[in-house]
Formats: structure tokens, sequence, C-alpha cells
């Protein structure tokens, strides 16, 4: 799988932002398949910066109902939390 | 602060100004901006309020936020430029351009109007004469007389004209010469008035009912002409007429009794004529007294070198279309725009038309009040009161202490704070017409005194005065046109 299939895009809220002030940490939507290792070196070759550590979480899909149906409206996705080297740091979210 | 500022020298008394906001200020204005509309709008991943600068500026754009106070930014800039600059606006700038990165405002001011005199007080204007024309006091005599003519009862045979009451019966005739079925018409107590010049069908009945006293009866055929359009064409009918009275338009002499009805003030028909004859005399000299001074100021104005920012014909337009709109008010309309819609014309075009005449009245003003200062026209304390007197008019002999002292009160308002500046502006406006009209009649002006010898209002400095607009003679004229003929005001 090729890097930039990897990362599908940075996750821009107020508690990301937060991580990314206090923790240095980023937070990437990423796809379903990719491991830690993968997300990681992703994120090196991508913004040319040192990976200390990669937690992933699978985050649910959100239902709602139409009728007697249930309707997935937002599939569940994968998201990471990427925490840099000290001293690195990425020009977060451009290009949201 | 300070803030940077280029000058641009404009033709028409306009000067251009770029003024140009530091990136402090501009930083600073950004981040009230952002934090202004973060507060508005929510952004996806945040609280209102909560997203952080960058994110805005990037959700929003630099335009967005720039928009938010480039207006109000640049009015205070204008502000301090204008100060800084030790600049003095004739009129409210306009923004001509607004520049970005470094934010740079392009605006233009008006200045004052500069005008140079030409040798006005080598002015002279022939003065019209007046006379009155005979022609003109017969017609309003005449205009009296036919207010009080009327029908009355004559005896005498009747005649085109006359209003005659008569029974009518038309009845058509048949080969033989005997009366038929066919009844034209039977009116009774039918008033009908001879005309020679628009007769009545068929042609001869009014020529037949002439000459006939009241009581008379009359029987005559006519031959209802074959080219008429009425159905009894080409018939015999027989008319038999009855009549009962007859009046005749009577327009009465100029008697003494006559002009007694016309008002209280009138002994004699002689008295009235007088009045008549006055009251033209006085509405002519006053036509000519303005056309006098319309044709000074007309050459006033060529003979002087002026020079004013657009901006000034606008401010000049702006005011007429109020004064108009006041007035329309005043009549009962429902202002300007009511009367535009009623004669489907837009504020656009109106304003268009109006424009000319804003710009002569302008120059009239520019060159008047420019006159105004050059003379050192004053208003002084007793003038002024005087003025203000006329305004409210007398007081009531038994007035009681409480009025007396209202009025007071109302005077002394008068004479204070813009009211007093209006009222010395009407002073000074006319104390120039008549010192230009002087002028125009070759007569001997003494030289300008200083406002500080002679009795000068307290702080009413030239300059004081020189700001003080005078006002053309334009703005007078609806009451001078308000006059009416003299029978009229009696009733």
């Amino acid at each position: 799988m090729h890097i930039y299939e990897v990362i599908r895009r940075p996750v821009v809220t107020e508690k990301s932002y937060d991580a990314a002030d206090f923790d240095n940490s980023y937070t990437f939507e990423v796809d379903m398949r990719a491991n830690k290792h993968e997300i990681g070196d992703a994120v090196e070759t991508a913004f040319k910066v040192r990976v200390e550590n990669v937690r992933v979480m699978v985050m649910p899909a959100k239902t709602g109902r139409r009728g007697r149906r249930v309707v997935v409206r937002k599939p569940k996705w994968k998201k990471a939390i990427v925490t840099l080297a000290e001293g690195d740091s990425i020009q977060l979210f451009e290009g949201v | 602060m300070s803030i940077k500022i280029t000058r641009e020298e404009k033709e028409h008394r306009q000067l251009g100004l770029i003024i140009e906001v530091d990136d402090a200020r501009f930083q600073q204005e950004m981040q009230k901006a952002a934090r202004k509309v973060a507060n508005q709008y929510k952004i996806p991943g945040f609280r209102k309020g909560k997203a952080p600068y960058n994110i805005i500026l990037r959700h929003f754009g630099v335009g967005a936020l720039v928009e938010e106070f480039v207006d109000d930014l640049g009015q205070e800039m204008y502000k301090t430029a204008i100060e800084q600059e030790g600049i003095e606006p004739y009129g409210i700038g306009s923004m001509n351009d607004i520049e970005m990165e470094p934010l740079r405002y392009h605006v233009t001011v008006p200045l004052i109007p500069e005008v140079k005199l030409g040798d006005y007080r080598g002015l002279r204007v022939e003065e019209t004469s007046v006379e009155l024309d005979e022609a003109e006091v017969q017609a309003r005599i005449d205009q009296i007389l036919e207010r009080e003519a009327g029908y009355s009862d004559v005896e005498r045979p009747s005649q085109y004209g006359d209003l005659m009451n008569v029974d009518v019966r038309a009845v058509v005739l048949d080969a033989d010469g005997n009366e038929s079925e066919t009844v034209v018409m039977d009116e009774t107590d039918w008033d009908i008035t001879p005309d020679e010049e628009n007769p009545m069908e068929p042609a001869g009945f009014d020529a037949a009912l002439l000459g006939m006293v009241p009581g008379d009866e009359k029987t005559f055929e006519i031959d209802w002409p074959e080219a008429s359009p009425s159905m009894y064409a080409g018939e015999k009918v027989r008319f038999q007429v009855v009549l009962h009275s007859n009046q005749a338009y009577v327009k009465p002499e100029l008697t003494d009794e006559l002009a007694q009805s016309v008002g209280p003030d009138f002994e004699t028909a002689d008295e009235l004529i007088a009045r008549i004859r006055e009251n033209l005399q006085e509405e002519l000299s006053e036509s000519a007294e303005d056309e006098f001074l319309g044709s000074i100021l007309d050459q006033l104005v060529e003979m002087s070198e002026i020079d004013f920012p657009p901006a000034a014909v606008e401010m000049q337009l702006d005011q007429m279309m109020q004064t108009t709109d006041y007035r329309f008010r005043q009549m009962g309309i429902q202002g300007l725009d009511a009367f535009l819609e009623m004669t489907n014309q837009t504020a656009e075009a109106y304003r268009e038309e109006q424009r000319e005449e804003a710009e002569k009245v302008l120059r009239r003003n520019l060159v008047l009040s420019e006159i105004a200062i050059a003379e050192k026209v004053t208003a002084t304390d007793e003038e002024i009161e005087e003025q203000v007197g006329e305004m409210f008019g007398d007081l009531d002999e038994d007035a009681t202490e409480e009025q007396i002292e209202a009025r007071q009160r109302l005077v002394e308002m008068m004479k204070e704070g813009s009211s007093r500046l209006s009222i010395v502006e009407r002073i000074v406006t006319d104390k120039t017409f008549e010192l230009v009209k002087a002028i125009a009649r070759g007569e001997e002006i003494p030289e300008p005194v200083d406002a500080d010898e002679s009795e000068a209002v307290e702080g009413e400095t030239p300059e004081a005065v020189a700001e003080v607009e005078v006002v053309a003679e334009n703005e007078a004229a609806p009451e001078a046109a308000a006059d009416e003929p003299v029978a009229e005001v009696k009733e």
C-alpha cells in the first residue's frame, strides 16, 4: 500500500488541536487496512519527521433509523494519533 | 499613532490621499475580526468561538476577515489622516480603492471651494424698468366683475346666450301635414340656452327660440336635415314651445357698492382700482427685482473664478432634494418619493435633472459668501433681535404674564446654537443681496469696516461669518409666487 493511501486526512478538531499543542501528537484518519508501522512510516516520509509512537483506534459507525430500517449513516473509520519526536512538528492540517 | 500618508494633488479642489495601515495594526484588526467571525459561525470540529486563529483564517480566507473591519478601519484611518495632515475637508471624502498587502486606502477629500472674485465692485447692471400694463389692470377688474356676474330675469325678447325656461313638445308630421304618433320630445320646465355657434339639433331650432318674451307660445315646423345622424333625419317636425321665463347673463358695472362687497377696505370703486393697481405694481417690481438680482448674480458668477470639488454639487443636490421633499410634505404629498412615483420618475433621473440647477445655485452661493467675507458683512445683535421678533410676530396687547414669559424664552432659545447660526445666515444673505444690488446700481459703497470697529456680534469674527453659507435667492421664490390677486385675500 502506498503511503499516500495510508493517510486519508488530518483530523482537525478542538481536541486534536490541543493534542498537537501539548503532546506533539497529530491525529489522522487512516485507511482501515493500515497498521501502526505502516502509519508511522507514512507520516515519517510524508512530513519528513521522526515518529515516536502511534496509537490507533477504530471509530464506530454511526447509524440512524428510517422507520424500522437501520441505515448506516457514517461508516466506521480508523483514527491514528501519531506522537512525534521532540522538536519535530507538522505544519498541521494544511489543506483540510 | 502615526500612519503613512501620501498626498496626491488632484484637480477641482480635491486631494487624493493614500493611507497605509501598518502591519501591527493590521494583524490586530485581523485577530479581532477572527474572534468576531468565529463567534458567529460554527467551524466543524470546534465549538463556536473556540477555533484557533489560523484555522479561522484558513476556513474563511483573508478576504472575508478583512471585509469585516475594512470599512470601520477606513473611517478611523480617514479621520486620523485628516487630523494628522491638517486638512479641512469640505464634505465627506470618498473611498476610491482599497489595496491589499499592505492595506492601503485611496481616498479623495473634497476641499473647500476656491473663489477668486472678479472686479465685483465695478459691476453695473441695467435695471429693467417696470411699467404697469393697463390691460392687465382691466383684466383684474374683469375677473372681479366676472365673479359677481350672474343670470337675472329680463323682459326683453330672447337673444342668443339667454337662459330660457321652456316647455317643448315636438311631433313628427306625416305626409299630409298631420301630427303622427311619433313624439320626438315632450319636455316641461326645461332650461336651454340658444347658441349661435354651437346650435342644437335640428338646425334652425335655436334661431326659432329668439325674440320670445315670457308667456309667449310659439309653434313652428322644421324640416329635419337629411344629413343629420338623427333617427328623425328627413322628417318634418312640429315644435310647440312655451316660454316661462327668460334670464340674461349680466356682468355688473363696477360701482361703489360692488367695491364694498369685495372687501371692507374699499369705500369706492376708485379705491378698489387703486388697490389693484398697487398690488400689480408691487408684483411687477418684485419680479423685476428678482430678475435684477438674478442677472447680477449671473454676472458675478461669470466674472469670478470658481473651483469646487464635485462633491459640493452632490451636497447641494442633497440639500435641494431635502427641501423639495419638505415642501411636498407641507403641500400634503407624501414626500418627494411619492411625487416621483406619481410622475413615473426615478429618484436618480430626477437628481440628474436637478444637477444643472444645483450647480448654478452652488456657484451663486459660493460667490455670495465670498463677497460677504470680502465686504465683512455681519449681523449685529439688534438685527438678530429684530429677525427673531419678526419670526414670532407681536404679542396681543392683553397677553398674560405667562405668555410674555414663554415668548421671551423662545426668543432666547432662538438666539443660541444652530438656530442662531441660521438666523445670522439669513441676515447676512439678505444684507449681501442688498449690497450687490447697490453695487450694481452704481451706488457709492463705503470700504468694508472691520467687524471689531463696528457693532459686531460678540464672538462673531469675520472668519466665523465666513463659515455661514449664504443661501441663494431661489430659496425664497415660492413665497413670492404665493401672492394672490387682491380680492382673494378678503374672502
